[in-house]
């Protein structure tokens, strides 16, 4: 039998492979120096936390390969841009500190949806997020405290000393118990949100099990374990504190390398929401073809028909310069039913007549149809 | 066998029925996804509904940035309400004008055929409320291949064909005859081009 020789993958320029691979290089090196500079040369390494940093670096890793995926789609693409051009005038910045205060920092849009989602959202995300600057400036030794003299700590953050504090002052307890906190409202918020979805089974018939009530569990079962940690600690004299350690650890790996493929991806999503007042409110509004009604911006619907030809999707009114999205959505509606009707529809504002193209799409009105008129005689 | 909606919009009254179906259905948070619209105000009182045409490939889910629109047993749903950011790609995308941004929640609505009806074969809420039988929920089959009168459901813009899996019935221009066919009643396009 004759051996056929192996290709080597061929990495087209502009691919999803070449894109990846660059990227992940660029976060692993980022991470590198990153953990170079925050342990001062490698000297404050916490080893005990080798585990979690493993871990860390893994998940940024395939947050980067999914957030490239993502960013190659052509209207996630599109709107990225547009979004760090508008960004560079003053009304532009205004609009994103202004959306970054009421999308991430109050969350107003899911208080909308119901005080209770808004309540249990707001718990669940400020205490995961605090979490994370917790635990990543710690795991990735960008943070670490110094024993200065024999009751005061010194914070330092990338080898810069940041202040100093009693090792048993109020500040020291709650910095010590950051995580504690953190998982305090984590736990409140995933029991709302368990509730819920209990409670709410037969509204929520979308809901799926492991991929709605898992990612509450894992939560919920890494805020219980970090907790346990201190109650250890400090009210039963260190029992069961490795084994509890030792979970907390695992629960914490599986999170972190679960979360870029599932229900946590929408965390990144979230901050392309940002762009989204500005890309409405900035740009010059568009008028519909047919009645005239502002329903969008200019720059969106030709960002729109682009992102559709790119997928080869387009969807013209044949012999003009239109396409289905120079239309607002009564118009759509109301030609599409029409020209099933057989009559003629004036699109006024772009001063043209259209009509069935006989495959139930629209086309310019062709000379000497015999179509119905505005005035149909049945 | 899957079941379709149909909408034979010559039947239409207008009475918006379907629209208020909609709202009171679980899980549409009091949102109605349907449209009724006046064809020719003014002139005629003729209306139509229409609904989601849950495309086999779905525009508003090909514009999306964020991919929060998914197709769940053959069912174009709504948008995830943890992925949507209400950038409303979707409503220019639609050919057809169905999907809808709630502004203030900032989420995407649409026709999701009442799901949670639906998945325990149950007729949608609009079908049930529908005095004339505009909207009706049939197989797929037996509606885009066997039904008497001319339906659209294969969409052609430009070099784009679109296949939907909501099927409308069109008004019988060839033999002007009204509404509904029987089975046992001749095929009014029989003979004719």
């Amino acid at each position: 039998m004759k051996e056929e020789a192996v290709q080597p993958p061929v990495v087209y320029r502009g691919s999803f492979l070449r894109k990846a691979l660059i990227n992940s290089l660029i976060t692993a090196i980022v991470i590198f120096v990153s953990v170079y500079l925050g342990s001062e040369q490698f000297h404050h390494v916490d080893l005990a936390l080798i585990g979690y940093l493993v871990a860390t670096v893994l998940c940024l890793l395939f947050f980067t390969m999914r957030i490239t995926a993502w960013s190659l789609r052509p209207p996630t693409r599109r709107l990225w841009r547009q979004g760090f051009e508008m960004m560079t005038s003053a009304k532009g910045l205004k609009f994103l500190f202004h959306t970054l205060g009421t999308n991430i920092g109050t969350q107003k849009f899911i208080v909308k949806r119901s005080w209770f989602r808004g309540a249990q959202h707001l718990l669940i995300s400020w205490g995961v997020l605090f979490s994370f600057g917790i635990t990543f400036a710690l795991v990735l030794n960008w943070m670490h405290f110094e024993l200065v003299a024999p009751t005061t700590y010194e914070v330092v953050m990338f080898g810069i000393p940041l202040f100093r504090m009693g090792v048993e002052s109020w500040l020291a307890i709650a910095l010590y118990h950051g995580l504690n906190w953190t998982g305090i409202a984590v736990i409140a918020g995933c029991a709302m949100a368990m509730i819920r979805r209990v409670y709410e089974k037969n509204r929520l018939v979308e809901q799926r099990d492991e991929y709605d009530l898992f990612p509450l569990v894992l939560l919920m079962a890494i805020s219980i374990t970090g907790s346990l940690l201190t109650v250890s600690a400090l009210w039963m004299e260190g029992e069961f504190y490795y084994g509890i350690s030792l979970s907390h650890e695992i629960v914490v790996i599986v999170f972190l390398l679960y979360m870029p493929f599932s229900k946590f991806w929408h965390i990144p999503l979230r901050f392309l929401a940002v762009v989204i007042p500005a890309y409405h409110g900035l740009a010059e509004q568009k008028k519909c073809a047919r009645c005239g009604v502002e329903y969008a911006t200019s720059m969106q619907i030709q960002d729109v028909q682009t992102a559709l030809s790119k997928r080869d999707l387009s969807v013209p009114i044949e012999h003009t310069p239109l396409h289905m999205s120079d239309l607002c959505s009564q118009c759509r509606r109301i030609s599409n039913r029409l020209s099933a009707s057989r009559m003629k529809v004036g699109l006024a504002q772009a001063g043209v007549w259209v009509q069935g193209n006989g495959h139930n799409g629209l086309t310019a009105l062709k000379e000497g149809e015999p179509l119905i008129e505005t005035h149909p005689e049945h | 066998m899957p079941k379709v909606l149909y909408i034979d919009f010559e039947r239409c009254i207008g009475c918006r029925a379907c629209v208020i179906g909609c709202e009171e259905c679980s899980g549409h948070d009091h949102l109605s996804r349907m449209f009724v619209d006046e064809l020719t105000p003014g002139e005629t009182v003729a209306t139509s509904p229409t609904p989601c045409m849950h495309c086999y490939t779905p525009l508003c889910a090909e514009s999306c940035p964020v991919q929060a629109i998914q197709v769940m047993d053959g069912v174009v749903l709504s948008a995830s309400h943890e992925k949507c950011i209400g950038c409303k790609n979707c409503t220019y995308a639609c050919p057809f004008g169905i999907p809808r941004v709630d502004e203030a929640k900032k989420l995407m609505y649409k026709c999701d055929m009442c799901y949670d009806r639906t998945s325990k074969g149950r007729p949608p809420m609009c079908v049930s409320v529908c005095p004339t039988d505009t909207i009706q929920y049939v197989d797929e089959e037996v509606v885009k291949l066997k039904n008497s009168k001319p339906v659209q459901y294969q969409w052609q813009f430009g070099a784009t064909e679109i296949e939907t899996r909501t099927v409308i019935g069109l008004p019988d221009l060839a033999g002007h005859k009204y509404g509904y066919y029987d089975a046992e009643e001749s095929d009014p396009y029989v003979g004719q081009t």
